[in-house]
């Protein structure tokens, strides 16, 4: 997998926002040129997903023309949104089916600016839901899903830390009373027949014993999921995601593909991976035994101390 | 003060067991275990060498010849790797 930022621009002000150290850069849209460079980067690393986010996707000028341009290609298209976009956005991914087009929308329930995205994406939306405190209501989406007969999936994602902090993360200190509550969770969402994911970050020493057998497959990801995932920026650099831009980015290749690039960070990063997001994690018997790789990699770098990390 | 302070490309985690040297520069990590973490605590806290010593002698029950022993030859390895600095 790999994503591509669009631009910076965006209409939220989440406090979260783990993009928010690359917005305040005001790198602005990407060129056309670009994205097409960046198609070509995902055709001939044999990625079948174009991965549109931002900023907020949906405010590019040219959204519309961008996704016609990937589509054109033969590539899925999937757009990570806040579920607030122009018009013309919105009547562009409507008018192509759940098939070729899926929109992950960052939800904050009672939120009333989404509610149109919602009504008129139908079966092509599906939730996601970022975590910044375990005071969170995770059964709220459920009655959006039965509100609005969305796609019955929820994708939850930790939020991590922003290449300079500055946005509001999840300590890692937080993560088992987060856990806790997903396990508690999964019951209500079974039996409304959605289904849960985890993006990255995610570890099994947050989550209730047990917890991944009544997950199943979903499960696999949890302690195991950053291969990085590559994030192409509006200015056609490539970072390893947005939380560890200061450490590992480049310019879009032009001849290589996304795993020559991966192994690349992968191998300037490896140090840092040797921290974990907590102390105990060296001495982990999951760590040890590779069931768990320690969690989100910016969390673990927060752990440094000494001073902030040079760009 | 001690002569030795951690060099401008390195942080630290403390872990159970030790602390992670990790130098920014080069992504390279190192590991401390104890006592020689404990140096490395004591270092990059200012602590004037005599200190670092005497605290040895406390934390790991070593005779003050043997912590000033191990103080030379643990600074002089973090010196060789690059990570710790005169100044």
């Amino acid at each position: 997998m790999a994503n591509i930022s669009l631009t910076t621009a965006c209409n939220r002000d989440c406090a979260y926002c783990f993009a928010a150290a690359e917005r305040r850069s005001g790198a602005g849209h990407m060129s056309v040129g670009t994205f097409q460079k960046a198609l070509d980067f995902l055709e001939r690393s044999g990625i079948g997903e174009a991965r549109l986010l931002g900023g907020e996707p949906t405010l590019h000028p040219e959204f519309p023309r961008l996704v016609e341009l990937a589509l054109e290609r033969g590539l899925r298209v999937q757009v990570f949104s806040n579920g607030v976009m122009p018009e013309p956005a919105l009547r562009c991914l409507e008018s192509h089916p759940a098939e070729r087009v899926t929109v992950a929308i960052n939800t904050s329930p009672g939120d009333a600016g989404q509610q149109e995205a919602f009504a008129r994406l139908g079966n092509r939306a599906a939730l996601s839901f970022n975590i910044n405190t375990p005071a969170f209501e995770p059964s709220l989406l459920l009655d959006l899903i039965r509100q609005h007969r969305i796609s019955p999936r929820i994708r939850f994602g930790l939020a991590h830390p922003a290449a300079d902090a500055s946005n509001r993360f999840l300590h890692p200190l937080r993560y088992q009373a987060v856990g806790t509550r997903l396990a508690r969770f999964l019951e209500a969402a079974r039996a409304a027949a959605v289904e849960p994911s985890f993006d990255c970050g995610f570890v099994p020493c947050m989550f209730p014993p047990g917890f991944a057998d009544a997950l199943g497959p979903a499960a696999g990801g949890i302690g195991s999921c950053c291969s990085p995932i590559l994030d192409i920026l509006p200015d056609g650099c490539v970072v390893s995601c947005f939380p560890l831009a200061l450490l590992a980015r480049e310019p879009l290749p032009e001849v290589e593909n996304a795993e020559a690039l991966r192994g690349r960070f992968t191998a300037r990063l490896s140090g840092y991976r040797r921290l974990g997001v907590f102390r105990e994690c060296a001495a982990c018997e999951a760590r040890q035994s590779g069931r768990c790789n320690g969690g989100c990699l910016a969390a673990s770098v927060e752990r440094l101390r000494g001073g902030p990390i040079a760009s | 003060m001690s002569e030795y302070r951690a060099a401008e490309h390195v942080r630290w985690a403390v872990e159970t067991g030790g602390v992670v040297l990790i130098d920014c520069a080069t992504g390279a990590a190192t590991t401390l275990g104890y006592p020689q973490a404990a140096i490395w605590d004591f270092l990059t806290r200012g602590e004037p060498d005599q200190q670092i010593c005497a605290n040895l002698c406390a934390i790991a029950s070593l005779t003050p010849a043997a912590a000033q022993a191990l103080v030379l030859e643990t600074v002089a390895a973090l010196r060789d790797a690059g990570l710790v600095t005169r100044g």
